[in-house]
């Protein structure tokens, strides 16, 4: 029951977030540009067909019928026609979301599993080297431009060492049966070993990109979770109690560490979205942000608020997933 | 000032810290300093003839596509993205500072507002709002500060809120208003001066932030146009010529990541010396 309560409440909170986006997004795009048919019209368009597809896009009518038709559209799932591509938006983001969805899913799963352990090791030995050259690391990642991370890292590993695909999810010709959409998922079910092994290739550069800010962040707060956990007064009695070091590490300090990391891994979640525009353009990976991409340069604008209303409800999704794993390790967050 | 003193002298033990704030002045000297530092003042001229050249001794840092001596491109580019973080960062403060000590000392129904306001701001990723805002307005240098500013006020405004809440019921504060001093000569005599150190320490973070943010605007298009010589659209530009032009894309980079770091590793160490509570332990 009080599990149920919970999850509904942290659902509530979101609601106010989607409403206003909804809204943000109306009057940015409805209202800022001057004219917004005639951006739709191009610069060409007669008074006469600007007229018609003013009326035609209901321009005519007072803002809240306009808002209400606006409503209306987003609830059944049209998000308008994408300039650039002539084809809906809601569809160029559904066939683009899984290559995203991987994409990020890999990142943060990889940042996850090589930081908390890293973060934990570090926190043990603090002050050595290892620790030293982790928070350099660190450090480091979050000040990295990924866009720059990633340029480098084409030019040594793709182009210089030749090691490792610069661009796109796999290469053209190597058949693969799309089931999921999740290409590796996909190789896996189809028994498919050579295209497993190619869009693996083609992964790590991107997803190594993406992951350094995560993984920097996930061990920084993992070290300090430890750290800060170690220092505490239950762990002191323990400690004159003279309860073994491994009991008192892995059964009473890492459960309350890892509530620092886990609340991060939700911000990440963000982060991920927000990078993927950047890190897609660059590898050329064909999913939403690479869309979003070029939808900003092309002024796309149906296709922006798409992105953004998209990438609002991703990030809340997200963001309730990691506040239910934050309950799941500290039980307190339930009864506050 | 002797009260300051244990700061300066632990401040001064963090070596990051200090690296960061020389990095930081250098940068402030190089942007005042650009047109007698710079091996070229002409940095829009193209030169065709000399395009895309590797670092020689003519041009230390080689040229770009259109025959630009990149060196002297990215000097006057410190210009700008110090005037942008400057800018988006006062405009931040400027928004968010009042509206957070308003909304942390009265706590009526606009303090509510104020909040929820800034929770969705907080609760949507800063760049995809920036992005949106910059896309939908013409993009340029002027928008990419608007929008920055526009997404980042929240951070000082949540900020001042919680520190101005825990004054206001401290008993300095009581006894002013029981002298009758007015809500206005309180809030900006007495609140407002207790919490200017973490608003410093935000801002000196919130730099850096602001930097990387502004030069992904550009690199994507939506930031400085051509012919600005702002470093992340000289890294999109540099884009087109690889992987032969790898020094294009190289010194760019290098400076945004130096220039972020240094604010990072600056900001750190004033948060360590003077705010210890903030920081990450163990650090």
């Amino acid at each position: 029951m009080k599990w149920l309560v919970y999850a509904l409440k942290r659902i509530l909170y979101f609601i106010p977030i989607l409403v206003s986006l909804i809204v943000i997004g109306f009057f940015l795009f409805y209202l800022i540009p001057a004219d917004p048919v005639r951006l739709i019209a191009g610069p060409f368009a007669t008074p006469q067909q600007v007229e018609t597809l003013k009326q035609q896009y209901g321009f005519d009518k007072p803002l809240y019928i306009q808002f209400l038709r606006y409503l209306t559209r987003f609830f059944h799932g049209d998000l308008g026609l994408s300039i650039h591509t002539h084809r809906p938006v809601m569809m160029e983001l559904i066939e683009r979301a899984p290559a995203t969805f991987e994409l990020g899913l890999i990142s943060l799963i990889g940042s996850i599993l090589l930081g908390i352990p890293l973060g934990i090791f570090v926190a043990l030995r603090r002050n050595n080297w290892v620790d030293h050259l982790f928070r350099a690391i660190t450090i480091g990642g979050l000040a990295i431009a990924s866009f720059w991370l990633g340029i480098m890292a084409q030019l040594y590993f793709g182009y210089h060492l030749d090691l490792l695909p610069i661009g796109g999810r796999i290469t053209p010709g190597i058949p693969l049966k799309p089931i999921t959409g999740l290409f590796l998922l996909d190789s896996l079910l189809g028994l498919n070993p050579r295209a497993l092994f190619d869009s693996f290739k083609h992964l790590i550069l991107p997803a190594i990109t993406l992951g350094l800010p995560c993984f920097a962040t996930i061990v920084r707060f993992t070290r300090g979770g430890v750290l800060d956990a170690m220092k505490s007064e239950y762990v002191l009695y323990e400690q004159a109690m003279g309860l073994p070091r491994p009991i008192r590490i892995y059964k009473y300090i890492l459960r309350n560490a890892l509530t620092a990391p886990v609340v991060q891994i939700g911000l990440l979640i963000g982060y991920t979205i927000a990078g993927a525009i950047v890190v897609e353009k660059v590898f050329a990976w064909p999913g939403v942000g690479n869309f979003a991409a070029t939808s900003i340069i092309m002024f796309d604008y149906s296709a922006i608020l798409g992105f953004t209303l998209w990438s609002g409800i991703a990030f809340c999704l997200g963001t309730l997933l990691s506040d239910i794993a934050l309950a799941l390790i500290d039980p307190r967050e339930v009864s506050r | 000032m002797i009260s300051y003193m244990p700061w300066v002298r632990q401040f001064l033990r963090d070596r990051l810290a200090v690296l960061g704030f020389f990095i930081i002045l250098l940068l402030i000297l190089v942007a005042i300093f650009a047109p007698y530092l710079a091996p070229t003042t002409a940095i829009y001229d193209v030169n065709l003839s000399e395009r895309l050249q590797p670092p020689t001794s003519k041009h230390l840092l080689g040229t770009d596509s259109q025959g630009r001596d990149i060196l002297s491109r990215m000097i006057y580019g410190t210009r700008i993205t110090i005037i942008i973080a400057v800018i988006a960062i006062g405009a931040s403060l400027f928004i968010g500072v009042p509206l957070g000590l308003i909304a942390g000392y009265f706590g009526n129904w606009f303090s509510e507002v104020i909040q929820r306001v800034s929770d969705i701001f907080l609760s949507i990723p800063q760049l995809i709002l920036a992005i949106a805002i910059a896309a939908v307005l013409k993009p340029s240098i002027t928008t990419a500060i608007l929008a920055l500013s526009i997404t980042y006020w929240p951070w000082f405004s949540r900020l001042v809120y919680a520190q101005a809440r825990s004054l206001r019921i401290t008993t300095f504060i009581e006894a002013t208003q029981a002298l009758g001093a007015s809500s206005p000569r309180i809030i900006f005599f007495h609140v407002l001066p207790n919490v200017i150190t973490p608003i410093i320490i935000r801002s000196t973070i919130g730099m850096g932030y602001t930097i990387l943010t502004a030069a992904t605007l550009g690199f994507l298009g939506v930031g400085a146009q051509p012919p600005s010589p702002e470093w992340g659209l000289a890294l999109a530009e540099a884009r087109e010529y690889l992987p032969k032009a790898w020094w294009f894309a190289l010194f760019p980079g290098l400076a945004i990541f130096t220039v972020v770091l240094a604010f990072n590793m600056f900001g750190d160490g004033l948060r360590d010396v003077i705010d210890p509570r903030l920081r990450i332990s163990g650090k």
